[in-house]
């Protein structure tokens, strides 16, 4: 008795690849192929208050000239410590303890000199605004008065627009 | 002679088949690249010429808003169109004036209050100039500013 050969069944993909095709042809239309971000930051607003201040505020200020960072602290901008740009991890950690003391600062001041280079600031603003340790985070307070890790330092800069 | 060797059995006609798997290989590949580099941010920025954006750890991503570009030779653009160059002090009277001309000749309430403005420097570009920039597009109103970088890091 002769045996039947069994068929292997043939699976239609053309549905499929129409898809696929369309898929591919939306991504490439859409497709930006450098990772651009932003960075924020707000003119500054003058305002007064006759509020009296529990605690001095923090003031940070961030004084950028040559390859010198001048960190500064205060009303009166005393100096809290100098760095070189070679320093940023070193400026990273300050700002921790800095962060410690005062969780609930988060604005820093930018004072660079006239010919100090945009890619210069934006390496200072990134080791201002977050922990770029990966394994160090800090303890913070959501909404709800809960502790939370975060790695925030202080995002919100602000830079002198006028002399 | 011929004709009787035609005349035999003729060939069944079978479809032909095509073997599509290394198409479907290189596909999805293809999707999966894609898929990758697809950005949700809806800032669709076309850089100028002479322009390179410096490298940030910063993850926001951007928004649409008036995109104010200066390249490395102090030329500004407005939106892509070239607008003139910035002065050696870093004031902009063309800008003033392009920004101003965006919000006077728009119906668009939202185009007439907003705040934000996107900044594209090149990364050599001194402090001074990106003062003058911040401080021009501050006197128009676009007191939010947002420094576009580079993400891959």
């Amino acid at each position: 008795m002769r045996r039947k050969i069994a068929k292997t069944q043939k699976l239609n993909l053309i549905p499929i690849l129409d898809a696929i095709f369309i898929f591919i042809f939306f991504l490439l239309m859409s497709a930006q192929f450098i990772d651009i971000y932003q960075i924020g930051s707000d003119a500054p607003i003058t305002s007064t208050t006759n509020k009296k201040m529990e605690k001095e505020p923090l003031n940070l200020t961030l004084e950028l000239k040559g390859e010198s960072i001048a960190v500064k602290t205060g009303l009166d901008e005393k100096l809290y410590k100098t760095y070189t740009l070679s320093q940023l991890g070193q400026l990273n950690e300050a700002l921790i303890e800095l962060k410690k003391q005062y969780p609930k600062e988060s604005s820093a001041i930018f004072k660079p000199a006239h010919n100090f280079q945009y890619n210069k600031i934006v390496k200072v603003i990134d080791h201002t605004r977050e922990i770029t340790n990966p394994t160090v985070f800090i303890t913070e307070l959501d909404e709800q008065n809960r502790k939370i890790a975060s790695k925030k330092l202080f995002d919100k800069i602000i830079f002198e627009t006028q002399d | 002679m011929k004709r009787m060797f035609f005349k035999g059995k003729k060939p069944k006609k079978e479809a032909m088949d095509l073997d599509i798997t290394s198409l479907l290989d290189v596909l999805v590949i293809l999707l999966v690249f894609l898929l990758k580099s697809y950005n949700a941010s809806n800032l669709k920025l076309n850089l100028v010429k002479d322009l390179v954006i410096p490298n940030s750890v910063a993850r926001t991503m951007g928004d649409h808003a008036v995109i104010v570009q200066v390249d490395k030779n102090k030329n500004l653009y407005v939106n892509n169109k070239p607008v003139g160059m910035i002065t050696r002090s870093g004031e902009s009277p063309v800008l003033l004036e392009a920004l101003k001309s965006i919000k006077e000749n728009t119906d668009i309430a939202e185009v007439k209050a907003a705040k934000r403005i996107n900044l594209v420097f090149d990364e050599q570009i001194p402090y001074n100039v990106m003062k003058g920039v911040m401080h021009t597009s501050a006197l128009v109103g676009y007191t939010e500013f947002k420094f576009i970088v580079k993400g891959n890091y």
